[in-house]
């Protein structure tokens, strides 16, 4: 039934691998250089074209279909330029507004309605699937730009919410409000406007806007599907909207369709592999079958990350790999060095990692760490040039985020014999396992006070970073991923398999 | 929600819990709460021991309650769904920047005008070459450079700026090499139609204009106008120089375009270098759509640029060669030019205030978008409307102004003698024509014609801006085309039955159609404001 005898994923990324760095695109790294036997091909989602490869790609990756979402004239050409001139003229033509009324505005109303009531399920998937279909013949930006569109959202839009409680008036959406919304939706449904590489197995690393690949070859192919998350796609996205920054209907359009994506991701995927047990706490509520979720937690190269001493001579030194934006609450992390330096006068906090994310954040940092007088003892040093250095540099590492699946850097830590102060969010207590101090998070006098405490406890610090390494070493390295992930693919891709594997075929889906 | 016999929170803890969740976030669903807390450090345990509820999520939906209840009662949204600070400039700069995009377009005529009141061997042949060339630079380098504004903004606006720096490279490129094309077959036609001196130059001054117009429009588009400034600065300064030391005038002109020319390049070309070498840095993966697709995209303002330019230069060749001296297929009529000139002057406050025009259209339209509901569509196309209205009638006020405005200066001006002493300068000329507007039929004439045609050309553009701001340039691309064609034919039968100086008229009556047609396609758009809004690139 399979020609070849090497298997190919899609490996879907959102803003990840290979354009971006941090711990989802190590992850993607790690999985495609280790798994060389397996041939991967990577359909990336990027903000803009301008996207620039932070890997050395290795050479089972067979290809990259790179969909930047705004930021192209022409999206499906971008993605997809193997399509001829003439092809592309020929979809032009046949996006009449006949065959926008006839064909797309049905699929529309239902994928709107969909959103409102917030389903995900199976059935709306083929409504995607459909729209895939309608745009492997026409052409996106004439049926997205069309009046007959725009007058169906207005439409859909403007009808009475039966909403409990009813809506406030600040929830009524201005003109404003429904003009980005559409043009949102035009854009984060791009995948839709290419064709999807024929693979035996999707993967995504999101359950976000990159699932529709596998939403729409499920349905297309039967191709099986496999959703890992890091951090739970739908929550990040509540907490990087909550802010305010657009108007609480645009906000609730975003969140909504955040929403839809994680439905559909889990209602689609064969394995659903959390990197955390924490997780589950978002996926089953959002509709993840019990029986599907798996939890694979993120591996660690523990001959890379090892113990070695620290350099002779050094001040009492707490290190933090992290990138410097506010998931990651530097300012807590700024106030409890005030803290731990009243107990310990000489300690040094360094933090390793992007300053570019956030800047105006980054000069709020500054500004802070100026305002109480931390020049001598806080420092933000930018990227490190080699992390597995990185820890060893201190006695200790801290981690002060507000959010996070399970942080590579307190594994990375505990490896490298350092143990680590770190705030209880996501799978951090779950895998420290009581091998490191965990605090509240936003509360600098308990991180400070865990800190120093820490630093003045010589035996402490011993035992724990003893214990933290057998840890790493019994349940988190690299190769038990690995294997974890091999198998799934073999389960589900029986062309994986070696002869004679028993060999069980991907989860149909169930086509009432 | 809550498990009976659990509702042990005090109430005061949620409501304070609740007003701190609602400073931080926008409260959208019992998911948007629950992050809150969950972000506050708020765990399980917390949601049991501290505040009664079986778990975060179930707090989360008490919380939610309470801060829909605070919302109700007037409290207000964290952070702002204002329209973001947009960075404005102001009026005053923005007026400015108007007349500095104008500005190069009138500095050749007004050298012309200038050049004919100098003592330095300027002779009608000479202007006759300085204009054609003028004409022809501006026809073959009109739509790369409105390509360049076009798409090199649209990728800037896209925060591509390496697609932006790539694309205006090429078009920059294309347009030097269709300069080149001028250069080459424009000498030979040139050569066959005029004498050999008079095609030479006008051939020079075609190619450096056309180089001159491209760098400036990269500069336009990078928002440098400091350096399209300086690049004026020494044109000007080139040409007073050499015309202070004794070289002849038509060379002085011609060194001076060379010099505005070489520094805008090497500005433009410069910086664009630059933020390609800054942006490229191991970008491996921003591409442009195809050739074929980017010209489909750039199509109607390629075809917009030439046509424009085409019809603005029509009304002289029309002109010109219903009286040429028989030597010539068409000659420079110097109380033609004057009128022109002049005329073209007063556009240029006018042009400036169109900048503004445009950027006060374009905050309008965000302020009304924010303003009214998805049901008061009609009256939200219909404020628009109205301020469109308005800034016609601005617009229309402004260059009934400064028509007027120009006329006395020009005049008080001739009268001081700054073109020369009206009679032997008359004398010299080719067939004797004043050159102050209030002497002679043909200068007053052709300036008041061409006013009003400038006037209505000013209109015209007005709708050029808003309809391509929306991304519809086709019904502009059409009315144009229109009005040179019908400017033409009016002005051609003018002129061979009335006299040379009628084709200003058929400037007019072309202008009247574009203003009309354009007019009638914006009406049109603003009718459907809305969609087009949302439509729009």
């Amino acid at each position: 039934m399979q020609v070849s005898q090497r298997p190919t994923v899609l490996l879907c990324t959102e803003g990840t691998y290979p354009y971006a760095g941090g711990g989802v695109s190590r992850w993607c790294d790690v999985l495609c250089t280790e798994l060389a036997d397996i041939d991967f091909v990577l359909y990336a989602l990027t903000g803009v074209p301008e996207a620039s490869a932070r890997f050395a790609l290795p050479t089972n990756v067979r290809g990259i279909v790179h969909l930047p979402l705004w930021g192209t004239q022409e999206p499906g050409e971008y993605a997809f330029p193997g399509a001829t001139f003439r092809e592309l003229l020929s979809r032009r033509r046949r996006t009449s507004r006949l065959a926008i009324e006839q064909s797309f505005l049905p699929i529309l109303g239902q994928l709107l309605a969909a959103i409102r009531e917030g389903r995900g399920d199976v059935e709306v998937g083929r409504v995607l699937h459909g729209m895939w279909r309608y745009f492997q013949r026409h052409d996106w930006n004439r049926t997205w730009r069309s009046a007959s569109v725009w007058e169906a959202f207005i439409a859909q839009a403007s009808r009475p919410v039966e909403q409990d409680p009813a809506p406030l008036a600040h929830e009524r959406p201005h003109l404003h409000d429904l003009t980005a919304a559409l043009r949102w939706l035009a854009h984060f449904l791009l995948p839709l406007a290419v064709p999807i590489p024929r693979a035996d197995l999707v993967h995504t690393t999101v359950a976000g806007f990159a699932a529709l690949a596998g939403i729409v070859a499920k349905h297309e192919h039967g191709t099986p599907f496999v959703v890992t998350e890091h951090g739970v796609f739908v929550r990040e996205r509540y907490m990087s909207l909550a802010d305010g920054e657009f108007s609480p209907f645009a906000t609730r359009f975003l969140v909504d369709l955040a929403s839809l994506m994680a439905r559909l991701s889990y209602a689609h995927a064969d394995v659903v592999a959390p990197v955390a047990g924490f997780n589950r706490r978002w996926e089953l509520p959002y509709g993840a079958d019990p029986r599907h979720i798996e939890v694979i937690y993120s591996g660690i190269d523990t001959t890379l990350f090892r113990p070695r001493p620290k350099p002779a001579g050094a001040r009492p030194t707490v290190v933090a790999a992290a990138r410097v934006f506010p998931l990651k609450d530097i300012e807590t992390m700024i106030r409890a060095a005030a803290v731990a330096r009243a107990a310990v006068p000489d300690v040094q906090f360094i933090v390793y990692g992007s300053l570019e994310v956030d800047p105006p954040y980054v000069e709020r940092c500054r500004a802070l760490i100026g305002e109480l007088g931390l020049e001598e003892s806080f420092r933000l040093a930018g990227p490190h040039a080699s992390p597995p250095d990185l820890y060893i540099e201190g006695d200790i590492s801290v981690l002060s985020s507000i959010s996070e699946g399970v942080p590579y850097a307190v594994l990375e830590s505990l490896s490298c014999g350092r143990p680590v102060v770190a705030t209880d969010v996501g799978g951090v207590a779950e895998v420290l396992g009581g091998l490191g101090i965990v605090v509240p998070p936003r509360n600098p006098m308990a991180l400070g006070e865990a800190v120093a405490a820490l630093l003045t406890d010589g035996e402490l610090r011993r035992e724990l970073a003893h214990r933290g390494r057998e840890l790493v070493e019994a349940r988190f390295r690299t190769e038990y991923t690995i294997a974890a992930y091999r198998d799934v693919y073999c389960r589900l891709a029986p062309v994986a398999a070696e002869p004679g594997d028993a060999r069980v075929a991907a989860t149909p889906l169930a086509m009432p | 929600m809550t498990p009976p016999g659990r509702r042990a929170g005090p109430a005061s803890a949620l409501d304070a819990l609740a007003a701190e969740v609602l400073r931080d976030v926008v409260p959208i669903d019992r998911w948007a709460v629950a992050v809150a807390l969950e972000t506050r450090g708020i765990r399980d345990a917390d949601a049991v021991h501290r505040y009664g509820h079986r778990d975060v999520f179930a707090l989360a939906d008490e919380i939610h309650l309470r801060c829909r209840r605070l919302l109700a009662d007037g409290a207000p949204l964290a952070g702002s769904s204002a329209p973001p600070a947009t960075g404005r400039r102001p009026l005053w700069r923005q007026y400015l920047q108007g007349l500095l995009a104008a500005l190069p377009m009138v500095v050749p005529l007004v050298a012309v005008l200038l050049g004919l009141g100098a003592s330095g061997g300027f002779t009608d042949a000479h202007a006759t070459a300085l204009v054609l060339g003028m004409a022809l630079s501006f026809v073959v380098a009109g739509g790369p450079m409105q390509a360049i504004g076009r798409l090199g903004s649209y990728y800037r606006g896209q925060g591509s700026d390496v697609l932006a720096t790539r694309v205006a490279g090429g078009v920059l490129r294309v347009g030097l090499a269709l300069a080149a094309a001028l250069a080459w077959y424009g000498l030979n036609l040139a050569l066959g139609l005029f004498p050999h001196e008079t095609a030479l130059a006008s051939s020079l001054y075609s190619v450096t204009l056309a180089v001159l117009w491209l760098a400036l429009a990269i500069l336009h588009m990078l928002e440098h106008y400091g350096l399209i400034l300086l690049s004026v600065a020494a044109w000007v300064a080139t040409y007073v120089l050499l015309a202070a030391i004794g070289v002849p005038i038509v060379l002085a002109q011609g060194l001076g375009i060379a010099a505005a020319a070489v520094l805008a390049l090497v500005a433009g070309v410069g910086r664009l270098l630059w933020r390609a070498r800054g942006l490229d840095d191991g970008v491996v993966h921003a591409r442009l759509p195809r050739g074929a697709l980017l010209v489909r995209a750039a199509a109607p303002y390629l075809a917009f640029g030439a046509l424009y330019f085409g019809f603005l230069f029509a009304d002289r060749i029309v002109g010109w060669s219903a009286a040429a001296p028989p030597e010539y297929p068409l000659f420079f009529r110097r109380a033609y030019e004057t009128g022109l000139s002049f005329a073209l002057v007063s556009l240029v406050p006018t042009l400036a205030l169109l900048h503004v025009t445009m950027h006060a259209f374009t905050a309008r339209c965000a302020a009304a978008q924010r303003r009214f509901r998805p049901e008061e569509r009609l009256a939200h196309n219909r404020s628009l409307e109205r301020f469109y209205v308005g800034g016609l009638a601005l617009v229309s006020g402004v260059a009934m102004t400064s028509v007027a405005l120009t006329y006395v200066i020009a005049r008080e001006l001739g009268a001081a003698g700054l073109f020369g002493p009206t009679g032997t300068r008359a004398a010299s000329g080719a067939l004797g024509a004043t050159q102050v507007l209030d002497a002679g039929v043909v200068a007053p004439f052709v300036f008041w014609w061409s006013a009003l045609a400038y006037a209505l050309l000013a209109w015209g553009l007005l709708n050029a801006g808003i309809l391509f701001s929306l991304s519809r340039p086709a019904p502009v691309v059409w009315a144009i085309a229109a009005a040179g064609i019908g400017g033409s034919a009016v002005g051609f039968g003018l002129s061979r039955n009335l006299g040379y100086w009628y084709s200003a008229a058929g400037l007019a009556a072309g202008a009247f159609v574009f203003a009309l047609a354009s007019a009638a396609a914006v009406i049109h758009v603003l009718r459907r404001l809305d969609y087009h809004l949302y439509a729009a690139e």
